[in-house]
């Protein structure tokens, strides 16, 4: 066995070349490209990072934006209730204000019409009345006796019987008057009815103010009225119907 | 082939000094390294294409696998190491190339790595932890033991250089004996062995290597 002592050293100092050139055209490229990839990866991350950021951004002033559009929808819808309620009140109280302006007007109305009406009905109830007053007391005539006597002379003998036979000593004739007679008038009644329906016939008096005028006779079971009241009664009786 | 793996195979002088095949065969690599890595790798670009894209997968690679044994940032031993193994690994498989031995199959080669590698364990080792430090180790466990711990790091280099170059010869001797015996055909395998032989060879003395550094600057115990 043997050993070339140049070989062995040619063959370190060729090992320490070769160490050389991998570093020199192998390591180093190799080790640069790669720094340069992650560099470029970084870079790469970086810009996606920015990326996001940005569009997260993007996404809070766009989730801002929509914040804002809605408080402001909000507001708006806020403020249009507000507005339509504040014109319903308006409204409602222009309405209320109309209608109660309408009730006075009618009311007033219906009391210039009342008031008419009445002023008119009262002048028709004085003109009713007066024409009342002048039927009742054109008919009573100025001397009942001789409207009482004409009116027995003018009933038939049989209606003058019925009348008679009520009569009787417990069943007198009652003269009934608005003014009190006196003696001389009295007899002149007395007079006027034994005449006419015998001459036991017992006759009594008595005043009533409400007839106001006339006289009526009243038999036990009739009675023949020449009152004023009896006019205005039978007046008012064809009024009503 | 020349006769005799123990013998110095000297083909020219330049001046007075010999050039032996091994020498001429280690021109070739370089040679063959320099004209890839200026084809491949001219113009290096981030988006690598096919050969920059496999010397790439290589490097990493070796890289990766530095980082496993030494637990540390690999780059600062790439040099040494990757070279290792890249030199290893071609100068093994130049048995295929018609006209050439591999230079690791004589024993200077092995012999000028192995020293390359004694005095860069001391070198790195010196550098990481200090000369008080790192010679200290050589006190532990006991002082007694520093004679020992010198001959370990003598033997374990002296083995280191051996295995390679054993390994190596051998096979030199085994392709020899087979052509010689059946022809031209039946050693094929045997060279197809030798590739497999050449890259185990390459890794074995690289890890070697890479633990020895390890121990040195404390990543590995030793």
């Amino acid at each position: 066995m043997q050993i070339d002592w140049w070989t062995l050293g040619l063959q370190t100092v060729n090992f320490l070349i070769v160490i050389w050139l991998l570093c020199r055209f192998l390591y180093r490229p190799i080790r640069k490209v790669i720094a340069d990839r992650e560099a470029a990866d970084r870079a790469a991350t970086e810009a996606a990072e920015a990326k996001v950021r940005s569009a997260e951004q993007a996404m809070q002033a766009y989730q801002a934006k929509l914040d804002a559009f809605e408080a402001e929808k909000q507001a708006q819808i806020t403020s249009l209730h507000e507005t339509l309620e504040a014109e319903r009140v308006k409204r409602l109280a222009d309405v209320q204000a109309e209608a109660e302006a309408a009730l006075t007007a009618g009311r007033a109305k219906i009391a210039a019409e009342k008031a008419t009406a009445q002023t008119a009905l009262r002048a028709d109830i004085v003109a009713l009345a007066e024409d009342l007053a002048r039927k009742a007391l054109s008919s009573v005539g100025d001397d009942p006796l001789a409207a009482a006597a004409g009116y027995l002379d003018g009933v038939t003998a049989t209606e003058l019987d019925g009348l008679k036979q009520q009569l009787g000593p417990d069943a007198p004739i009652t003269v009934i008057s608005a003014q009190e007679f006196g003696a001389k008038r009295q007899a002149k009644w007395r007079m006027a009815l034994t005449t006419r329906l015998g001459p036991d016939v017992p006759v009594t008096f008595q005043q009533d103010p409400s007839l106001l005028a006339g006289v009526e006779l009243h038999f036990p079971h009739a009675a023949l009225r020449f009152s004023a009241a009896d006019r205005l009664h039978r007046a008012a009786s064809a009024l009503e119907t | 082939m020349e006769a005799s793996p123990l013998v110095p195979d000297i083909l020219f002088h330049i001046g007075f000094v010999p050039i032996s095949r091994s020498v001429v065969t280690t021109w070739g690599i370089m040679a063959l390294l320099f004209v890839v890595l200026r084809v491949s790798l001219g113009t290096p670009k981030v988006n690598a294409g096919p050969a920059q894209a496999a010397l790439e997968v290589v490097v990493l690679a070796i890289a990766d696998q530095l980082q496993q044994v030494l637990n540390r940032d690999p780059w600062p031993y790439m040099p040494l190491l990757g070279s290792l193994f890249i030199f290893l690994g071609l100068a093994n498989l130049a048995a295929v190339f018609p006209g050439a031995t591999p230079p690791t199959g004589h024993l200077e080669t092995p012999a000028a790595l192995a020293a390359i590698v004694f005095l860069s364990v001391h070198y790195f080792g010196i550098r990481t932890r200090g000369a008080r430090k790192y010679f200290g180790h050589y006190l532990e466990p006991n002082p007694f033991l520093l004679p020992l711990n010198v001959l370990g790091d003598l033997t374990r280099t002296f083995s280191l250089m051996i295995r390679l170059f054993g390994n190596m010869m051998s096979h030199e001797f085994v392709i020899a004996i087979v052509v010689f015996l059946a022809g031209l055909i039946v050693p094929v395998p045997f060279l197809l062995l030798g590739v497999l032989i050449g890259i185990i060879q390459a890794y074995i003395f690289t890890i070697l290597a890479t633990v020895y550094i390890g121990g040195a600057i404390g990543a590995v115990e030793t």
